[in-house]
């Protein structure tokens, strides 16, 4: 059951009346469990057994850690004054070195399936090929089903174990309830990335049903099946076409095939995650951001924290800050300052920091060399912007640059240009594919410009209901830079607001693509 | 309360602007030659008077002509057969027609390939979830025959649309919808009094060796899906009960097919035990005694269809049949043991006719 599909909203329509049933009332959140396993069982039953695994261990993870906190906090309550400071220090020593074992056990586990059910066939091709043995990778062992949302859930799921184990919420007692929130359905297939302590008291209380919840997760919705149904299912044969025979098309043609791409991908994306979280806002529950209008960054760096953001703050958190203040970062300090000036020695440490989260990010979407490529370049890209900072600003003073709207605008579209090249990576089929479709990006210019080369495998009906759809998605983009979109609509005239509702509705039933076969489901969904 | 009153409007509201707009979009984008409105339209036309029904699929459709089977019988037959039409939506149809009709017969064109399908494309459901009266049948039909994602299709006549800036054949369809030829009745579709029935005079040409050999998969009763089954059942067991005769038909094939189908044993096995267990009656055509002799290339307009001569002859030969077995004839004589085709002497090392 994909969530563009008319059967998801029958579900949701149908737990709606459940949830909020009144006999209910005290069991919502069982309610949300038996439809999120419901959720997950209709989208490959046989994978279930590795997201419960994956729960118990949290859990179990979870409640050691949680019981050393009390501990510990009891013992230094009833020690303090009585024991002397070093006895107490060596006691939150060795309870730190405990929590360190049991997050280190579970995130090996957690991680363990992920590697294993995600990247055991990568790995063990390139371990074949580096010790001949060609027939590693073929092992049956290392086709196995990826589970669904795996890679999200993970995250998740580590998430909350580090959480615990810096005493930054407590464990969850009821082994249910962990189970509701690594799989709550509406964050399962593509996120967003949750975190425990903004979830758990939205998953486990009981909500009562107002109008203003279901208006404002109808309002969500119909937007993300207007993104997603009539712009990214419409743009996709075209950039299909594109890049499944990229041979015959000049590098003009590639260039923009990557720039629809970025359209696309950014239509269905967030699409996805309207529908999602106007679903949860229906429930009650609001789900984190993901997305806030990334075409209006004016950097590469801006761009990450408005594009996918839960993904990008869970590797800040968990990875980027630990890492930057860790042993190995403080020696790469100390070794850069020796070979660097002063300015790019002190950001060492970050840049080391960062090199490890964009190879990381990359390696997160796909277990591919392509993906750890487009990764390093994000973060080279954006470490080369860190360190000349200054030479950007030396170089805008002396060609009179001033700071105004032409200029925002040049940088949007520079922000654009950069993150429609880097497409290349995730478009291509391999790697090999990416470099040869950058080299013709740069080297074979057009002799002619066509329809036919602007606009390739692109019908009228399309290309109408592409202009017209991007047309209202930039109005409303501008809109919601200024306030929220649902706070705008509910200032107008009832038969405004409704004017429009129903203009989309109209839009999506007659425009909109219908049927998962005929688009092939969610671009992110793959990872 | 209040909430429950505020909620209801907007749906009522949402389904009012949806109906008004899908009414708005049929009269612009139906062709107003479509051939299933002349069928539905002349099918109320008969409401009440249809004796005779004739379900299944193209076969069906296209070699069952009821006009000859009225000047036999004199009966009032109609043929509601439809491309690949799923036999759970046959099972509704036929409940759809009898709900207001003194349906005493219905002829069923049986399809082996039909048997063995998991699913129908939606394409054909919708054929069929058109040829519904009742709304009540259709939504039965929505519930029990089509996945919740192929609603939107059957219900919406927009999602329907493939081309929505065929400007052409709007301005024509409003020119035509707008006259008042039109709506006099007076413009009609070359099929409209077939009492539903779509023939085609097309000859089946040369060997057209890769259709003949294009096999589908062979029969076999291990690959029918126990869905068509089931519904094939409760046809039989809905017609027993209602006393309605119940006549499956296997509609001739050319010679070169059959050579080039293994199975036709297998089929006819198959059905004949069917009908047996469910008090329903098999004629087999292609067991019949002339079918080399009436029913020749020339009467066929591809691989599967009798083309409108060959339809011609085979209702002439399914209404005789018909009378002679009511006035207590023996039909049995007139078919063989083996299909004729298959006839050893015959069949052996010469494929060709």
């Amino acid at each position: 059951m994909n969530v563009n599909s008319f059967s998801f909203v029958v579900f949701v329509a149908i737990l709606v009346l459940v949830y909020y049933a009144p006999v209910i009332r005290k069991f919502q959140w069982i309610v949300l469990l038996v439809a999120s396993y419901l959720f997950y069982a209709l989208n490959g039953a046989e994978n279930m057994a590795y997201i419960m695994i994956t729960t118990v261990v949290t859990y179990l993870g979870a409640r050691l850690l949680d019981g050393k906190n009390v501990s510990q906090e009891q013992f230094i309550k009833e020690q303090k004054g009585v024991l002397p400071k070093q006895e107490i220090k060596e006691y939150k020593e060795k309870i730190k070195k405990q929590k360190y074992r049991i997050t280190l056990v579970c995130i090996v586990i957690n991680l363990g399936l992920l590697i294993f059910l995600k990247y055991g066939s990568f790995l063990a091709g390139n371990a074949g090929k580096l010790f001949n043995h060609k027939e590693w990778s073929e092992l049956s062992i290392f086709h196995l089903a990826v589970p669904l949302g795996i890679s999200y859930y993970t995250l998740m799921c580590i998430g909350y174990l580090l959480d615990v184990s810096k005493g930054k919420c407590r464990s969850e007692k009821n082994l249910l309830k962990t189970a509701l929130f690594v799989s709550y359905f509406p964050q399962i297939t593509q996120g967003p990335i949750g975190r425990f302590p903004d979830l758990a008291s939205q998953l486990f209380g009981t909500h009562k049903f107002t109008y203003e919840n279901l208006a404002y997760g109808c309002q969500k919705m119909l937007w993300g099946f207007f993104k997603k149904m009539v712009i990214a299912d419409r743009m996709k044969p075209m950039v299909d076409t594109i890049f499944d025979n990229y041979q015959n098309y000049g590098g003009f043609t590639i260039l923009l095939g990557c720039m629809y791409f970025s359209i696309q991908l950014y239509a269905d994306f967030s699409g996805y995650m309207d529908i999602v979280s106007g679903c949860s806002s229906m429930l009650g529950i609001r789900l984190a951001e993901n997305f806030r209008r990334p075409f209006f960054a004016k950097s590469l760096d801006e761009y990450w924290r408005r594009w996918h953001m839960t993904l990008s703050a869970w590797f800040r958190d968990y990875v980027f800050y630990p890492l930057s203040i860790s042993k190995a970062a403080v020696k790469v300090g100390r070794v850069a300052k020796k070979i660097f000036p002063m300015r790019i020695s002190k950001l060492a440490p970050s840049i080391f920091a960062m090199l490890v989260v964009w190879f990381c990010t990359g390696l997160w979407h796909d277990a591919s060399w392509r993906y750890m490529f487009w990764g390093l370049y994000n973060g080279v890209i954006i470490i080369a912007s860190m360190c000349l900072k200054p030479q950007f600003a030396w170089c805008k003073e002396k060609l009179l640059i001033k700071e105004g709207k032409i200029w925002k605008l040049f940088q949007m579209l520079r922000t654009f240009v950069i993150i429609s090249l880097l497409k290349v990576f995730p478009l291509a089929a391999t790697t090999g594919d990416s470099l040869a479709m950058i080299k013709k990006i740069f080297l074979s210019f057009p002799t002619e410009i066509s329809v036919a080369s602007l606009l390739p495998g692109m019908g009228v009906e399309d290309l109408f209901c592409v202009i017209v759809g991007l047309i209202i998605f930039m109005c409303i983009s501008l809109r919601q830079e200024k306030e929220p979109m649902h706070e705008w609509l509910s200032r107008r005239p009832f038969v405004v607001r409704w004017g429009m509702y129903m203009i989309l509705l109209l839009f999506i039933v007659s425009f909109g693509v219908f049927g998962t076969e005929a688009t092939g489901g969610f671009e992110y969904a793959q990872y | 309360m209040h909430n429950i009153r505020k909620i209801g409007i907007r749906i009522l509201l949402i389904l009012a602007v949806l109906f008004l707009y899908q009414r708005g979009v049929e009269y612009l984008y139906r062709p107003h030659n479509e051939t299933i409105t002349f069928i539905n339209k002349e099918r109320r036309e008969y409401d009440g008077e249809i004796e005779t029904l004739i379900c299944g699929t193209s076969t069906a459709q296209r070699g069952i002509d009821p006009e000859i089977i009225d000047k036999k019988m004199e009966t009032v037959s109609f043929n509601t057969a439809s491309s690949l039409q799923p036999l759970d939506g046959t099972y509704e149809l036929i409940k759809d027609v009898t709900r207001n009709n003194p349906v005493e017969t219905v002829i069923l064109g049986i399809a082996p390939d039909i048997m063995m399908k998991r699913e129908v494309d939606t394409k054909y459901k919708s054929r069929l979830y058109d040829r519904l009266q009742s709304p009540v049948s259709k939504f039965k039909y929505q519930l029990r025959g089509c996945s919740v994602d192929e609603w939107p299709y059957m219900m919406f006549y927009s999602a329907r649309v493939e081309d929505y800036f065929a400007g052409e054949s709007i301005r024509e369809n409003i020119n035509v919808k707008q006259s008042e030829e039109y709506k006099a009745g007076q413009i009609i579709e070359s099929n409209y009094k077939a009492k539903g029935m779509i023939a085609n005079k097309k000859k089946l040409k040369g060997e057209q060796p890769d259709v003949l050999t294009q096999g589908e998969s062979e029969f076999s009763a291990d690959k029918v899906k126990a869905h068509n089954l089931e519904s094939l059942v409760e046809i039989a067991e809905y017609c027993s009960d209602n006393q309605i005769e119940l006549i499956l038909v296997y509609i001739p094939l050319p010679g070169k097919k059959i050579q080039s189908y293994g199975d036709i044993t297998t089929i006819h096995d198959y059905f004949t035990e069917f009908a047996k267990k469910h008090d329903a009656l098999f004629w087999d055509f292609n067991y019949h005694k002339e079918l080399k002799t009436l029913f020749t290339n020339d009467k066929f307009e591809d691989t599967k269809h009798l083309n409108r001569n060959g339809a011609e002859v085979f209702s002439e030969q399914l209404a005789d049949m018909y009378y002679r077995y009511h006035t207590g004839e023996n039909i049995e004589e007139d078919f063989l043991d083996t299909c004729p085709y298959y006839v050893a002497s015959e069949a052996v090392g010469e494929k060709d006719e």
